[in-house]
């Protein structure tokens, strides 16, 4: 899509005043996963951008893009495809998570989870997934909603860790590479979150797991809409490895609604910076 | 600058609401704090912000209070400032919050400075815990008195309220405790009274990796009415 016919509107020269601006722009217009109506749409919107009453641009374009009707626009995952992918998270967040919702402390499983010794890690993932959830969440509707899902709702069910979601909003994953079945290798699952493109907080320990996205709804390809100001996203569906380990392959890339713990697929693994 | 109502509001809803996640599942939370690490960024303002948070935790769940704490240890704040002020808030008004974010908040205030924190403080603060939630009462004084932890979880054991995973919460929180002789200790208690193989097997593998042998005779299961003789015989003893 050719973006010159939009340089006369206000948003467009704002758009184009601060540095991810200009990225986002760019991006826009090579963005395969949207058409030019999902595409005019944004920019009539930025048309109408008024400095002296709209506030900064960045949050202005932000109030349009994180509308839920705005997000997941790419093309659907294959239905018929393996729902088998691999997800990457910073070890400190995910206990984050997990320790909002989790009754007790479960920092000191979590270091078990790293041992070498597959025995501790597999008796620290079965108490993490039983975990009990904390009092108040269960009990109230609107967060049992946000940490479970509307579907948990409908079912009766445990009250435990591995009912609840992985994370609070969309996230990012890749389809498990089946032609690289030893990703999990030392020798090559050092270098995962640099070919994922992960570019931020790059000295901390990630956690890496296989999980079952079947029951994900939205398994779409990430637009630019999705990604918003995120410079290390590229459209064309494939993550864009960061400099360091640049001569090896980007992995497929897809967002989709938050997964839950009990989903996961073996036990997880460590990259320990 | 000085901190505004709406600054906290901001902080507040934040919180609550941490707001879309980019490509690394980072929210609009996690970034406000890493951006508070950066060289430049002003601590201080920040500091107060949560200050003035803490004095307003009505619309929290302990869920909430504990991503707030996680933002503040994540954000490299002054966390003995907020320990001390939390403390006071306990101390001075017990009934404005409820049991479970007070538990949540005596936790982080036991991480940062267990010794301004005494035992009968947590026990008269968490009291509604130690009947309905004694894993959670367990886990939280552990980190001020371990013997005292290990003696309500053999408790549970024999007034048979055990599961698996509170167990191993409070056994692997325990194994990181640099202490032999209360690793020692807490085996020789544990292994008399657990009826599981699974959790006898992590007890005796774990202690093992730290040079602590169980002997093999020592693990017997002892029914509740055997240990309370035991018990009496051991008082009669002393």
């Amino acid at each position: 899509m050719n973006l010159a016919a939009f340089i006369h509107t206000n948003g467009y020269i704002a758009l184009q005043a601060f540095p991810d601006g200009v990225g986002f722009l760019d991006k826009l217009g090579r963005d395969g996963e949207l058409d030019d109506a999902e595409k005019n749409e944004f920019l009539a919107y930025m048309g109408s951008y008024d400095p002296a009453t709209d506030g900064p641009v960045k949050n202005y374009c932000e109030s349009w893009l994180r509308q839920d009707s705005k997000k997941f626009l790419g093309e659907a995952y294959p239905r018929m495809a393996s729902h088998v992918f691999m997800r990457v998270n910073d070890v400190s967040r995910f206990k984050t998570w997990v320790n909002s919702i989790a009754q007790l402390d479960i920092s000191p499983a979590v270091d078990d989870l790293m041992s070498t010794d597959t025995a501790v890690r597999s008796d620290a993932f079965s108490a993490i997934l039983d975990t009990p959830i904390k009092d108040d969440i269960v009990i109230d509707v609107n967060q049992t909603e946000y940490y479970m899902g509307p579907d948990f709702l409908l079912f009766s069910l445990p009250h435990v860790i591995g009912e609840a979601k992985t994370a609070g909003h969309l996230e990012w994953g890749s389809p498990w590479p089946e032609d690289e079945d030893d990703l999990f290798s030392p020798a090559k699952l050092v270098d995962v979150d640099c070919r994922m493109g992960l570019s931020a907080n790059r000295d901390e320990d990630k956690i890496v797991y296989k999980h079952d996205t079947s029951s994900c709804s939205q398994l779409r390809r990430p637009t630019v809409f999705d990604a918003e100001f995120y410079d290390q996203f590229q459209p064309g569906g494939k993550t864009v490895p960061l400099a360091e380990c640049n001569h090896l392959a980007g992995f497929d890339e897809y967002v989709h609604t938050p997964n839950r713990f009990k989903m996961m697929i073996d036990l997880p693994e460590f990259i320990i910076k | 600058m000085p901190v505004t109502f709406e600054d906290i509001l901001n902080l507040k809803n934040l919180i609550l609401e941490p707001g879309y996640a980019d490509r690394e599942g980072r929210t609009g939370l996690d970034q406000r704090a890493d951006k508070n690490r950066l060289p430049g960024t002003d601590k201080e303002k920040e500091l107060e912000i949560v200050l003035g948070l803490l004095d307003d935790l009505s619309a929290f769940r302990s869920s909430n209070v504990s991503i707030l704490l996680a933002f503040i240890k994540r954000s490299d704040l002054a966390e003995e400032t907020v320990a001390r002020k939390i403390l006071r808030i306990l101390a001075e008004q017990p009934d404005k919050l409820d049991v479970l974010k007070k538990a949540e908040l005596i936790r982080f205030v036991l991480d940062i400075i267990p010794a301004q924190v005494s035992e009968d403080f947590i026990g008269f603060t968490l009291k509604q815990l130690i009947k309905s939630r004694p894993w959670l009462y367990a886990e939280i004084l552990s980190r001020k008195n371990p013997r005292e932890s290990v003696k309500i979880i053999e408790s549970i054991i024999l007034s048979g309220g055990y599961t698996y995973s509170p167990f191993y919460h409070l056994f692997s929180q325990w194994m990181q405790i640099p202490d032999i002789q209360f690793l020692r200790w807490m085996g020789d208690r544990l292994a008399k009274v657990l009826d599981d193989e699974k959790a006898i097997s992590i007890l005796k593998r774990k202690l093992n990796d730290k040079g602590i042998e169980i002997r093999q005779d020592e693990v017997i299961m002892v029914n509740e009415k055997e240990f309370v003789n035991f018990k009496t015989a051991v008082a009669g003893w002393a």
